[in-house]
């Protein structure tokens, strides 16, 4: 335990700290770059529907949207009848304008009702539900995909590890020393672990705090009120991102004990950095389109952020031969 | 307790840095002498397991030491030229680190009884970055003493120091020698002239001459001179024969040279020391006959 604490001392000094709270603040100036998202109704009118609705789903209120739907879909309807009934004089100028305001109003709603309408029927699927303004929620854990920060957070802490031994020298005091080889490396791959864990999940949750710093906390609500989140039973959107934050986490720690690997095989800094970044970016690069990129390091929850329908056992257990595997070769290249 | 070198050889590619090398140590402080690529740094490195010869083997008491492994190491200790520690962390804090690396048993006493040794106890909560040369060196080898080794090896461990730290340093090792095997790599024959019981010089990666300070002296014993001459002329013949040197620099400056030939008419015959062993031995253009 005692050569543990060391290795997170070695690990935690100013300059990995400043690191950490820049990339933390980095993380959260991101939340405010403006995105333009592609939808088919509008956020606002949603908006404005959902204040309306607001709170658990019922019969009423599905009603209700049922028969806004069917009063929009009716103006529409009505508009060549009502047009020609205006050019033949069967209707004044005032009645037509007060249906022209209608039918623009009816054009505006139309998408946004019918998403309402089809959240509706989601609810009345799944058997329940709690109307509020998702929308954000939505985009954000949708965004909830491979994170950049951390990775390259976790390659700049990690490296430093054993190259920073290689390149002082102590090498070979270290060896000299009776618990300098296997319990040594066995701790720094551990030490390596640990923080790539905790400083990924710290960037993660700071992502969080954030978010609910500027929309609101809506940790509480079931992520199944969200569409296309039906999968996930009774987990909470907060509980929702926390496993997924730690699957990715495990992820990065899965990566930080590749890194150690890399760099007792390099014992170099520079080609370790190359390498590393290669190795863990590129294949975030080209996860976009291709499922079988994104089981390299970070699990298959890298690429968009879901991890519908996964079997969470089998993600671990294969992070587990993975960080086995590495662990040995580390082992091995260590003392080599 | 032994330290036997058997045939020990070690060739990288094309070198060969050690090439047969053959030695029996006890306890003592032995120096290891010789210039640049003489396969000092090749032999510690074998001897703290950190090389495996390519021929020939190490015995500890009659034990190959990479078949020993741990047990070895638990009773080894070494000091690299430079040790690498940490300068984010005190004195105190490396003291602790390696004490859990080297195994040591009620630590915190053997820190603080080494911090006294080597006269760190006051500056040991500093951090290591802030020490001087000859303060981090006293370290290094409170550092290596830690387990109580029973062999234990110092590369360079003089170098970059100013005199006062090579004297303190100096006595440091002739304090802790009589129960240990040490080997001592070193430039500055000076370091080891009244503390070393063996010396081995080593020139491209073979013994040139070993034996105790006594057995190398009278190896070139009768080849050692000095003469008196005018200073052009003495730097002259220094400047021409790489084994000779300027002992005084005044209008009558004296030279002094290890030689097979008389240097010149009214040279006299001197008593060798290290430095003329050194300089006879690793000195290009002199000719040797031992």
């Amino acid at each position: 335990m005692k050569l543990l604490f060391f290795e997170f001392k070695k690990i935690f000094t100013k300059k990995t700290i400043i690191l950490l709270a820049v990339i933390i603040l980095a993380q959260i100036a991101v939340m405010f770059i403006p995105k333009n998202y592609e939808r088919n109704f509008s956020p606002i009118i949603y908006k404005r529907y959902i204040e309306e609705l607001s709170g658990e789903f019922s019969e009423e209120k599905y009603n209700a949207v049922k028969a806004r739907c069917d009063a929009i879909n009716e103006v529409l309807s009505s508009d060549d009848a009502i047009t020609a009934a205006y050019h033949n004089g069967e209707i004044t100028a005032e009645e037509y304008y007060k249906h022209s305001y209608e039918r623009t109003k009816a054009l505006n709603e139309k998408s946004t009702a019918e998403y309402l309408l089809e959240k509706s029927d989601y609810f009345k699927k799944i058997g329940g539900g709690v109307y509020f303004y998702d929308v954000d929620c939505g985009d954000f854990l949708a965004e909830n995909g491979f994170n950049f920060l951390a990775a390259f957070a976790v390659i700049f802490i990690t490296i430093p590890i054993f190259c920073a031994e290689y390149r002082s020298n102590a090498r070979s005091m270290l060896f000299s020393s009776v618990n300098g080889t296997h319990r040594l490396c066995g701790c720094k791959i551990t030490a390596a672990a640990v923080c790539a864990f905790f400083i990924s999940m710290l960037i993660f949750m700071a992502r969080y705090c954030c978010f609910c710093g500027i929309y609101g906390n809506f940790g509480g609500y079931l992520v199944r009120n969200i569409m296309d989140y039906s999968a996930f039973g009774n987990l909470s959107i907060f509980g929702y991102y926390f496993l997924n934050s730690v699957i990715k986490s495990a992820g990065l720690a899965v990566g930080a004990v590749f890194i150690c690997a890399v760099s007792c095989i390099t014992g170099n800094t520079l080609f370790t950095a190359f390498f590393v970044s290669l190795a863990i970016f590129f294949p975030a690069f080209l996860t976009v389109n291709s499922q079988i990129f994104s089981y390299a390091f970070l699990g298959f929850t890298i690429e968009n952020g879901y991890f519908a329908g996964a079997n969470i056992a089998l993600i671990f257990g294969i992070m587990l031969i993975k960080i086995v595997i590495y662990s040995l070769i580390c082992n091995y290249a260590w003392r080599k | 307790m032994e330290l036997k070198y058997e045939n020990i050889t070690k060739k990288y590619r094309r070198k060969t840095a050690l090439d047969g090398f053959n030695a029996a140590l006890h306890e003592g402080i032995y120096a290891l002498l010789g210039p640049n690529g003489a396969g000092k740094s090749t032999l510690m490195n074998i001897t703290a397991t950190l090389l495996k010869p390519t021929a020939g083997s190490v015995l500890f008491d009659g034990t190959d030491i990479f078949k020993l492994g741990g047990e070895y190491r638990n009773i080894l200790g070494y000091l690299p030229q430079d040790p690498g520690f940490y300068p984010t962390f005190s004195g105190l804090e490396i003291m602790k680190y390696f004490a859990e690396l080297k195994n040591v048993n009620s630590p915190q006493n053997r820190i603080e009884q080494l911090l006294e040794f080597v006269n760190l106890q006051d500056d040991c909560n500093r951090k290591y970055k802030e020490y001087s040369g000859g303060m981090k060196r006293r370290l290094g080898i409170a550092v290596s003493l830690l387990n109580d080794p029973k062999i234990l090896i110092l590369d360079e461990p003089t170098a970059g120091l100013d005199p006062k730290e090579r004297v303190r340093f100096r006595n440091i090792i002739g304090k802790i020698g009589s129960d240990k095997i040490i080997i001592l790599a070193t430039h500055i024959v000076s370091d080891i002239e009244n503390i070393a019981q063996g010396i081995i010089f080593l020139n491209g990666g073979k013994i040139a001459l070993s034996g105790s300070v006594s057995d190398v002296l009278g190896a070139i014993s009768g080849k050692v001179y000095e003469f008196k001459t005018d200073k052009k002329t003495a730097e002259e013949y220094v400047f021409s024969h790489p084994n000779a040197r300027l002992i005084a620099s005044e209008e009558n400056s004296a030279v002094r040279t290890a030689s097979d030939k008389l240097p010149s008419e009214g040279a006299v015959l001197c008593e060798p020391t290290l430095e003329d062993v050194y300089m006879y031995l690793f000195s290009e253009s002199s000719e040797k006959e031992i």
